[in-house]
């Protein structure tokens, strides 16, 4: 009788508790090295991202009524991530430093995902696009740089699957280089470098 | 010479079955009562809808294990409780009941807490104020009254961080409670029970709330007994909590075992729910009481 009085005891003043995360999507980028001419010379570079947003994919219902349809219909894309933390918070990419960087987390509602939205842009107090200390090599001229405050959105084909099961997923985007040529110092050369990089993304 | 002889065999028989019939009466021997049949009344009962009866004791061990969805979460536990109950008199009766529960909150981000221990323990006591005093009573009217208390530790993480209010298996406070409670029975195989208690909180996150439950069991042999009925729950609205009604169907079935065991097997059937953005689900019941 004891031993069960004193397991029972035992059973009663036990407590515990634990937590397990939410479903996740790690981001990564993998930077490709700068492209420069061989006259020029840079410190650094960076691409502001202000938002990487992922887009469930249609069910296999609607898109098969979107198919046989007679009815001409404007289909809005699928359900976006509805929750606050759905998109990613804005992160500064270094171009001047090639290889893989870790952009941050998107926290989702699980499901599949078939599309993500990165927009390249601005802050208040940051360009979307800056590359520093620019100087011609055999010049011995002050450094420059370049910026934009533009804004640029690229809509990326994905596959990802957030269940019980698959838990934790990861978003690998690829950078094309950042050419810089010798005509760096034109008025729209920073503009055009910020399309170039967004043509240039890629999930693998 | 017959007639004679028969005359004194009878007379022998005679002595010897007075002689018997006296011992059986005077001898002591091991009469055991069936508490369950409380005193000639063959009903199968639950923990509390019993006839009184005094120096009655009663243990349970009951399981239960139900769910909750809000927009954003799903709130499920699987609880397992002691209960005991005394009955000092033909009137009066104490009861309590320790559980021990296992709860999860699963976000709509399929983000999970865990929590497992004690609950909130609750003791009660039942004042039978109007009873039919027929050998067999007919119906029994009781008073109840009891405090939940606040017995359930704080459930922290393994890092100590504690988890979120609505993983937490107590209160954290004191919760009076208060009810009436009905049970007639009709004949052997027909009874009818009906309860209402009322939740008022005097500390801690509980809310106002009641329970209105109402039952009709037909016992077709004397072992088993099945009862339908409903149930309803209300909650007051507390802060950001919401307050409203549910309705469930109440289906159950009692077995009686050998040595004064009674099983329970039942469950809660939501039908509807008024309560703003939450949904009560599925509920299964099981119980095992024991009288001593």
């Amino acid at each position: 009788m004891r031993p069960l009085l004193g397991l029972a005891l035992l059973v009663l003043g036990s407590s515990c508790g634990e937590r397990i995360a939410g479903v996740t999507v790690d981001v990564v980028a993998h930077v490709s090295p700068l492209s420069a001419n061989e006259s020029l010379a840079v410190d650094q570079a960076h691409l502001r991202v202000s938002s990487l947003t992922l887009t469930a994919c249609e069910g296999l219902g609607a898109t098969l009524w979107r198919a046989i349809s007679p009815v001409s219909q404007a289909w809005a894309h699928g359900g976006e991530t509805q929750d606050a933390e759905g998109s990613l918070e804005p992160v500064v990419i270094s171009l001047s430093e090639p290889g893989a960087q870790y952009l941050g987390s998107v926290l989702p509602l699980p499901g599949r995902y078939c599309e993500a939205e990165l927009v390249l842009g601005p802050s208040s107090s940051r360009p979307s696009l800056r590359v520093a200390g620019l100087r011609t090599v055999a010049d011995s001229a002050a450094p420059f740089e370049v910026s934009t405050q533009a804004q640029r959105s690229v809509r990326l084909p994905i596959a990802v699957t957030l269940d019980e099961e698959h838990r934790v997923a990861q978003l690998d985007l690829k950078l094309g280089s950042l050419s810089l040529g010798s005509n760096v110092d034109a008025p729209d050369a920073a503009v055009t470098m910020l399309d170039q990089l967004a043509r240039s993304v890629r999930v693998p | 010479m017959s007639s004679r002889r028969t005359s004194s065999a009878i007379s022998l028989d005679a002595r010897a079955l007075v002689l018997g019939a006296a011992l059986a009466i005077t001898l002591p021997v091991s009469a055991w009562a069936c508490s369950a049949c409380a005193c000639g009344n063959p009903t199968l009962t639950s923990m509390g809808t019993e006839p009184p009866l005094a120096g009655r004791v009663r243990l349970a061990t009951s399981m239960r294990a139900w769910s909750e969805s809000e927009t954003t979460q799903q709130l499920r536990e699987l609880r397992f409780d002691l209960l005991a109950s005394w009955s000092f008199s033909q009137r009066w009766s104490v009861f309590a009941a320790v559980p021990l529960q296992l709860r999860e909150v699963t976000t709509n981000t399929l983000a999970k807490e865990r929590g497992f221990g004690l609950g909130d323990t609750e003791v009660q006591a039942r004042w039978v104020f109007l009873l039919d005093e027929r050998m067999r009573p007919r119906w029994v009217l009781g008073l109840q009254a009891g405090l939940r208390l606040p017995t359930a530790p704080t459930i922290n993480d393994s890092r100590g961080v504690a988890l979120s209010t609505d993983a937490q298996l107590g209160s954290q406070g004191f919760v009076g409670l208060a009810g009436v409670g009905y049970s007639g029975f009709f004949s052997e195989k027909i009874s009818a029970h009906a309860a209402l208690q009322g939740e008022a909180p005097m500390s801690g996150r509980a809310q106002f709330g009641g329970r209105l439950y109402l039952a009709a069991q037909w016992q077709p042999w004397a072992w088993l007994g099945l009862r339908a009925g409903a149930e309803t729950r209300a909650q007051a609205q507390r802060e950001e909590l919401p307050g409203g009604f549910s309705f469930f169907a109440a289906p159950d079935a009692l077995v009686r075992l050998p040595a004064d065991i009674t099983l329970l097997v039942g469950g809660r059937i939501p039908l509807f729910d008024t309560r703003a953005g939450m949904r009560a689900g599925p509920m299964v019941v099981a119980s095992v009481v024991v009288d001593l």
